[in-house]
C-alpha cells in the first residue's frame, strides 16, 4: 500500500502541470482552484486500480481530470462558462505578461465548459476520435462543436481585434 | 485566427504550473482521509445488514 501511494505521489508530481492547469482554466478563485486540484486527485487515486495502461498516463490524466472537473461544474453550477470577452481580458490583463499565453487564457476563458475540454485536448495534440472517447461524446458531436467553436472564436476575436484598433 | 498557433501557449502554461510547489504531505492526508470515511462507510454498512438480518431473525421472519 505504502508503495502505491509513494508511486501515485511520483505520478501526480510528475503531471501536476496538466492537473494545475486544468483546475485554472476553469476556476478562477484559489479556493476552487485548490479544491479542484484535490477532486482530480482523489478521483486518480480511485480509479488508479481500473487504469490498465492501454493509453498513456497523460491521457489517463485528461480523462478522469476533465470529466471530474465537467461533472462537478454540472453539480454546483459555480460555472464562469462564456464569460464576456472584455471582462475576461480584463482579469487576464493584470494577470498575463506573454501574449500568446494570455490570448490562450482569454479564448478558453470564453469557452463553454465542454468546448474548453475540447480545445484544450485538441491543443494536446488529440484527434477528434480520441476527443471523443476522453469526453464520452460522439465523434459527430466533437466534430460539430469544434467547427461552432472556431468560428465562433473566428468572430469574437476579429470583433476583439476590431475593436480594439 | 488559427488555434494551432496557441500550442506552444498551451505548453507554455502546463511548464509554469509544473514550476509550483509539490505537497504532498498534503496529499497524502487527503488519501488518508479519503480511505478512513471510505472504512467507516463500509463498517456502517456491515453493521445494518447486521441488524437487519437479527432484527428478521427475531422476528420469526
Amino acid at each position: 500500500m505504502e508503495l502505491e501511494k509513494h508511486r501515485f505521489l511520483e505520478l501526480i508530481n510528475d503531471n501536476r502541470g496538466i492537473i494545475r492547469s486544468l483546475c485554472k482554466i476553469y476556476y478562477i478563485s484559489q479556493a476552487d482552484q485548490e479544491d479542484a486540484f484535490q477532486d482530480i486527485v482523489l478521483q486518480l487515486w480511485k480509479s488508479m486500480g481500473s487504469f490498465q495502461g492501454k493509453s498513456e498516463i497523460s491521457t489517463w490524466i485528461y480523462r478522469v481530470g476533465l470529466n471530474t472537473i465537467l461533472s462537478q461544474k454540472r453539480k454546483d453550477k459555480k460555472s464562469i462558462e462564456a464569460e464576456p470577452i472584455d471582462s475576461a481580458h480584463h482579469i487576464l490583463q493584470s494577470a498575463m505578461a506573454d501574449d500568446q499565453l494570455e490570448l490562450l487564457q482569454l479564448i478558453i476563458r470564453s469557452l463553454k465548459d465542454i468546448d474548453k475540454a475540447i480545445v484544450v485536448l485538441y491543443l494536446e495534440g488529440y484527434r477528434n476520435k480520441e476527443i471523443a472517447e476522453i469526453l464520452k461524446l460522439s465523434p459527430t458531436n466533437v466534430a460539430t462543436r469544434f467547427n461552432r467553436i472556431k468560428s465562433q472564436l473566428k468572430l469574437k476575436f476579429n470583433t476583439s481585434t476590431h475593436a480594439t484598433k | 485566427m488559427q488555434l494551432n498557433n496557441l500550442e506552444s501557449a498551451w505548453k507554455q502554461l502546463k511548464l509554469m504550473n509544473t514550476m509550483e510547489p509539490f505537497d504532498s504531505n498534503a496529499i497524502l492526508t487527503l488519501l488518508e482521509t479519503e480511505s478512513q470515511s471510505s472504512s467507516k462507510f463500509h463498517r456502517m454498512m456491515i453493521n445494518l445488514i447486521m441488524v437487519i438480518v437479527i432484527t428478521i431473525i427475531c422476528t420469526g421472519g
